[in-house]
């Protein structure tokens, strides 16, 4: 506006208009421009705040591998009782670290009859009791055995997942092939979110629990040994801010 | 060969070393059967379309090379 009094004071020909109907029409059209530009820096501003706090508008969707544990906008993960349009934001499994028993245990077992050899010739006992097709088949079971000890155990940690989508969590806890247990809750539910890291071990590697304190049936929600807790409950907490300023 | 069981005649020991194997891989089989049901389940529960199907795949095939095994034990002689 100011802009436009000063133009029309330093040229004469715009005198005229000053008290007359055009100025007005052209101040009516300027406000208007300006109320129609604040919404659209508005919503820019947003943007990049929600770009910031968890990449919901800005999908760059990154895939899964086998032995992914914490992965930001996860790419075809597809969950029972999906709303439509509901996204996955977060996606969790307990760190990689804990399979590491098992996975030792299971390097043992396929070395084992490896070792059994020499071991037989050192302390002079027969393996061989058998014929050969018999201790073939005897090996090929024992293998299977292995394979299926190994496979059960990552197949545990794989179906133990923690999903944080944009209105609720999620909890898929499987254990034993017999247990399954799946959990949920809204975000809007959740009171207070904390986490815990206690041991050496889980400071060293950066993993440990998250404590979610809800308000529903479930009164609170443990995501066990998941990497980066800090960071996911950077990210619990500002989904609460933002449902709680909407 | 049969150093360590004098006692038992040759047939024999075959005879119950064919039974521990079915034994030992029908309890396998079994144990198999429900591990790939169990991932089929949880398939529909929460699924990652690209992982999903290979670990189905290798359950089965699992499953299948644990049948043959049964199956092969009665041919041999």
């Amino acid at each position: 506006m100011a802009e436009i009094f000063i133009s029309a004071k330093k040229k004469p020909t715009l005198r005229k208009f000053l008290a007359g109907k055009l100025l007005r029409k052209e101040i009516v059209l300027f406000e208007a421009k300006i109320k129609k530009k604040r919404p659209q820096i508005a919503k820019k501003t947003e943007f990049t705040e929600r770009q910031l706090r968890f990449g919901a508008k800005k999908i760059i969707k990154e895939p899964l591998h086998f032995f992914s544990s914490f992965r930001k906008n996860p790419k075809d993960i597809i969950f029972l009782d999906q709303e439509p349009g509901e996204q996955v934001l977060l996606f969790l499994r307990k760190d990689f670290i804990v399979n590491i028993p098992w996975i030792i245990k299971g390097i043992i077992l396929i070395l084992l009859p490896l070792f059994m050899l020499p071991a037989s010739l050192i302390f002079k006992f027969n393996i061989f009791i058998l014929p050969v097709h018999y201790n073939l088949m005897y090996i090929l079971l024992y293998y299977l055995f292995v394979a299926t000890y190994n496979f059960v155990n990552y197949i545990t940690w794989y179906f133990s997942t923690y999903l944080i989508t944009d209105t609720k969590l999620i909890e898929v806890s499987f254990s034993d092939l017999i247990i399954k247990h799946v959990s949920e809750t809204k975000i809007t539910l959740i009171q207070d979110v904390s986490y815990d890291q206690l041991g050496v071990v889980r400071n060293i590697f950066d993993y440990g629990d998250v404590l979610v304190q809800t308000a529903g049936t479930v009164d609170i929600f443990t995501f066990k040994s998941i990497p980066q807790p800090e960071n996911v409950v950077h990210i619990i907490e500002s989904l609460i801010g933002r449902e709680r300023n909407v | 060969m049969f150093n360590l069981l004098p006692i038992f005649d040759k047939n024999i020991v075959l005879f119950l070393s064919k039974v521990i194997f079915v034994i030992l891989d029908a309890s396998l089989t079994v144990y198999l059967f429900i591990v790939y049901k169990q991932v089929a389940s949880m398939n529909n529960i929460i699924e990652d379309v690209n992982i999903a199907i290979v670990i189905k795949s290798f359950a089965f095939i699992l499953l299948m090379i644990t049948i043959s095994l049964f199956l092969a034990i009665f041919f041999i002689p």
